[in-house]
């Protein structure tokens, strides 16, 4: 106590009595307020029964009776009047306790005057209580004075304290069992001051956090984001759980805002009763539209209905939509599929309800015109127009409806059988132009370039901007909506999983747009929980969905995964042989990916490849799309042999006005987690090496349409077999690996070919040696054992012996063409012969099959069964 | 001893608490109480003129309704709108008049109270 603190005008202190005298203080008052409540409803009920006894005696006679009340001296009529004071007393103390404004914040409106504010007058009674009640805890234990961490142990038994704990994901016994660790450190010491100085600190910040969000009363939710934000070692407990003091802020604020969204439900409801229900006016001046009526839904009636959805972070929108339209200009609201132009649209309906609009919306209808209905079935030359001029002129006529055109482009080029008829939007553009018509359309930025803005109609609608939401706009934006799916699937999401709704569906869910796609993932999410009769849902079963749908791996690496990483380089090798370097440097790289510490702007990986024909450039890449995607055939490849000239970037990327993606980008947008495979790479021409460039160094491309395409969840791989000559005639003179690749970039090997800012852009740039006989001996061996398995299907083994398979190398390798000759090799020698065998069917199932020098295969046969 | 000491203080403290209370109710009633009324009262009534629409009707006197332009639409609406405001006009008023009688009432009925127990308790036995 005595400490004083300054907010704004006010002067803030806190003056709590904590001790037994004001705790039982407290219970007594609590007991007996509850008592003279509970007695003086019993007189309530005593007069309501004397009432009764006066009337009985007149046979319920309403004169006599009345006069007896009101007018005689009979003792039981004192009676009654003698006990409806305390009905009066108990009307007091009913009215009193709900207006008054004692024990709550008040918001001074205008010029502020500075006030003395006690902190602790404006507690609400569950803070109180949990006070108290900490009081009794610490002073049994001998602790005094009450630290942080023992008020939020004992707040931790809130119901409400308990709902945050729920949406942070907090197993709640672990919690409380790490608190009362660390409280059992607490040496017992006995002081006079009841609160530590940093709890008063606490209960001022709380009294801050209530008032910014304009609450009534110290919150149990406020004192606890004040513990959380001021005590270190509560924000290290809390940390182990990866709670943050930002996500328990957030979550707090979800609470609030829920609590901001039903106070503005009821609002809309109260107020809405207000408006019209049918198509006329308050001042009776509109006309009925029946015509309208037909092709068209008056919103404003759904939203009195309470059947729109609440408008959640796009009051800056609205803001310009109103300015627009009071300077007396039509409105087409620009924005991708799926960004809310509709919510912006179902918010200005309940608004009109509420009549919480500026003047020229207020008492009118927004009617949304179905451009289906009014083309649909009209065959006459003309029917089309004339409709839309009927609508148009009932409107006209009316005075009292605004038009909303959704995707208003389908307007452009729609007219009747028959060339001679104009154009509907140049009806309307005239319509609008005339004055009376106030239209808001919606309308996406590619269709609004490509029919909107070459039609007359850019000259009356002024564009309004609907951009996707930024993180937090959208977090809240599922925050209001996740109300329905928990209650929908019976499930409970937590603030995590929300956020990583948003994340991942922003960084792997393409051509959609926020916040369209992360409510049809927590959509999906909890129809997907609750097959599996799962309750919580949190931030790792999104990710799961996720990758899922994607493929990627996003969920936290497990165990088996650690060591499936950490051991790669053999995994690789079961497929991959020697090339020590090569693989190593793409294993680090996916692990890099894997453990989200790469740069999420770019590609995956870039890797060019570069070593002669055959030595296994291919198949790495293939190992890593196997590794890393979980398929080898997670892989877009393009031979840049056919990308010799300038005109195929047409090719590569589309030709403007086509409408039709290119290879490159169509193939990337419909498989954006794959490995791009670019195999020779320096046959093709310059300017697409320049493609790539930017590919490399921003992760996206965008086509000749002007759509995006994100290469961010790419690994690319560029083989090239410049230099093979040189780095060939390097290895036979044993220089090692990396003095070769540093003759390839700094000398003239590579430089002639590619310019040195397209090989810095590469996260690697490897080396693959040209095999070795040896190294041709054992991909025999793995080519053989590729054979055995397809035999071991059809129930044959397969034997090789050793020199048999050297025979196969020797004849397989080529110091030019790498293993390639090999695989050829195989297939004649081996391949053939065990076909011929097969199909005279000399062997059989469970027989023995053995391959010897000079490709002898003999057979040995299973014993009969 | 310190316990009973407490128990009694307590106790004291919390029975000056309830009695304050009790003699502030009619202090209460005259003053902030009947502010609200009054405050409460006037609300409702604007609300229902709101409701009604009055203002706007008075506004739009001479204005066709159901845009009826033509001469004999504007002379039937004129007349209509007039029999409509009388009509509404008579509804708020005898709103006005109930929002009156529930302030007047609040006024009076205390008094009254008291009135009826002084004239049964005393004045017939004096």
């Amino acid at each position: 106590m005595g400490q004083y603190y300054r907010s704004k005008q006010d002067a803030l202190y806190w003056n709590f009595g904590l001790d037994t005298l004001h705790i039982l203080l407290r219970k007594w008052n609590k007991a007996v307020q509850f008592g003279i409540n509970g007695l003086l409803f019993l007189l309530l009920v005593l007069n309501v029964y004397v009432l009764f006894l006066l009337g009985r005696s007149y046979m319920f006679d309403a004169l006599p009776w009345m006069s007896d009340v009101f007018v005689s001296t009979r003792p039981l009529a004192g009676a009654f009047w003698f006990v409806m004071i305390f009905n009066l007393y108990l009307f007091y103390r009913m009215y009193h306790a709900l207006t008054s404004s004692r024990g709550k914040i008040t918001f001074e409106k205008g010029v502020v005057r500075g006030r003395n504010i006690n902190i602790s007058g404006v507690l609400h009674q569950t803070v109180v209580d949990a006070l108290d009640q900490t009081w009794m805890n610490v002073m049994k234990q001998r602790q005094m004075p009450i630290r942080p961490m023992q008020l939020l142990a004992t707040l931790l038994t809130n119901s409400d304290i308990e709902m945050v704990l729920a949406r942070l994901g907090l197993p709640f016994d672990a919690l409380a069992n790490a608190l009362s660790r660390q409280l059992a450190y607490y040496p017992p010491v006995k002081t006079d001051d009841s609160l530590d100085d940093s709890v008063q600190a606490i209960m001022l910040n709380a009294y801050l956090i209530a008032e910014r969000a304009r609450s009534a009363r110290v919150r149990v939710t406020d004192v606890m984001q004040a513990i959380v934000l001021a005590d270190e070692k509560v924000q290290e407990i809390f940390y182990d759980y990866r709670v943050d003091t930002v996500k328990i802020t957030n979550v707090i604020a979800w609470i609030n805002f829920n609590n901001m969204l039903i106070d503005r439900f009821h609002r809309y409801r109260s107020k809405s009763i207000y408006k019209p229900k049918g198509p006329i006016n308050r001042s009776y001046t509109a006309a009925a539209t029946p015509y309208l009526d037909s092709f068209g839904t008056d919103l404003t009636l759904l939203a009195r209905a309470g059947r729109l959805p609440l408008m959640v972070a796009r009051e800056k929108e609205l803001e310009e939509l109103f300015r627009v339209m009071e300077g007396g200009k039509s409105v087409v609201l620009v924005g991708e599929q799926g960004v809310g132009k509709g919510m912006i649209i179902e918010g200005l309906a309940n608004q009109m309800t509420a009549e919480e609009v500026p003047k020229m919306f207020q008492d009118k209808r927004l009617v949304s015109l179905s451009l289906p209905f009014l083309v649909a079935g009209a065959a006459r030359t003309g029917e089309v127009q004339e409709r839309l001029l009927l609508v148009l002129q009932e409107i006209l006529r009316s005075g009292n409806i605004i038009l909303v055109i959704e995707d208003i482009h389908n307007l452009v080029g729609v007219s009747s059988a028959g060339t001679e008829n104009i154009d509907l939007s140049d009806v309307l553009t005239q319509e609008i132009q005339r004055g009376g018509v106030m239209a808001i359309s919606t309308s996406s930025p590619r269709d609004m370039t490509q029919y909107i803005e070459r039609s007359s109609l850019s000259g009356v609608l002024e564009r309004v901007s609907v951009l996707e939401p930024d993180r937090n706009s959208a977090i809240q934006i599922l925050q209001a909506n996740v109300g329905a799916v928990e209650a929908k699937h019976k499930v409970f999401f937590t603030y995590e999983a929300l956020e990583r709704t948003i994340d991942l569906s922003d960084r792997y869910l393409h051509d959609q747009f926020l916040p369209a796609k992360a409510i049809n993932l927590m959509t999906e999410v909890g129809s997907w929980a609750a097959k599996r009769e799962r309750k919580l849902i949190i931030g790792e079963d999104i990710a799961e969905l996720v990758s899922r749908k994607t493929n990627i791996p996003l969920m936290q690496v497990t165990q088996k995964e650690s060591s499936k990483l950490m051991n790669l380089e053999d995994i690789m090798h079961e497929r991959m042989v020697d090339q020590e370097e090569a693989v190593s440097l793409v294993a680090s790289a996916l692990r890099r990916a894997r453990a989200e510490l790469r740069d999420e702007k770019r590609p995956i990986a870039n890797f060019l490849f570069l070593g002669p024909t055959g030595v296994g450039k291919t198949e790495l890449a293939k190992t890593v799309a196997e590794s890393y995607f979980g398929n080898e055939e997670a892989m877009i490849r393009l031979d840049m042999s056919e990308y010799q000239n300038q005109d195929s970037i047409g090719r590569l990327i589309g030709v403007p006005g086509s409408g039709s993606g290119g290879l490159l980008t169509e193939n990337v947008r419909r498989s954006p987690f794959a490995l791009l495979l670019l195999d020779e790479i320096e046959k093709a021409h310059a300017d697409i090496l320049n493609i790539f460039l930017q590919v490399m160094d921003d992760g996206r491309l965008t086509d000749a349409n002007g759509r995006t395409v994100d290469f961010t969840n790419m690994i690319l791989v560029a083989t090239s077999n410049a230099g093979a000559h040189y780095i060939q005639d390097e290895v036979l003179k044993k220089t090692p690996i990396e003095q070769i690749k540093e003759g390839l970039i700094r000398g003239g090997q590579l430089r002639d070919v590619f310019r040195p800012e397209f090989l810095n852009r590469f996260d690697g740039i490897v080396v693959f040696k040209p095999l070795s006989e040896d190294d041709i001996f054992k991909i025999a061996g793995l080519m053989l054992k590729s054979v055995r398995k397809r035999l071991l299907n059809k129930g044959i083994a397969l034997t090789v012996t050793e020199a048999a398979q050297r025979e196969l190398a020797q004849a397989g390798f080529d110091p030019i063409f790498g293993a390639r000759p090999l695989r050829r090799v195989i297939q004649e020698r081996v391949d053939n012969a065990l076909a011929k065998y097969l199909l005279e069917g000399q062997i059989g199932r469970r027989d023995e099959v053995i391959l010897e020098v000079g490709g002898k295969i003999s057979v040995k046969k299973a014993q009969k069964l | 001893m310190l316990r009973q000491n407490i128990v009694f203080l307590a106790t004291k403290t919390l029975f000056f608490d309830i009695a304050w209370d009790f003699v502030y109710f009619p202090i209460w009633w005259y003053t902030v109480g009947l502010q609200h009324i009054v405050m409460n009262g006037m609300k409702n009534i604007l609300a229902m003129a709101d409701h009604l629409a009055l203002r706007l009707l008075v506004l739009n006197i001479f204005k066709p309704m159901f845009a009826q332009t033509d001469r004999a639409g504007r002379i039937i609406s004129f007349f209509m709108r007039v029999v409509i405001l009388i009509a509404r006009s008579v509804y708020f008023f005898i709103y006005t008049l109930l929002q009156l009688v529930l302030i007047v009432g609040w006024i009076i009925v205390p008094a009254f109270v008291v009135y009826r127990l002084l004239s049964i308790f005393i004045l017939s036995y004096v």
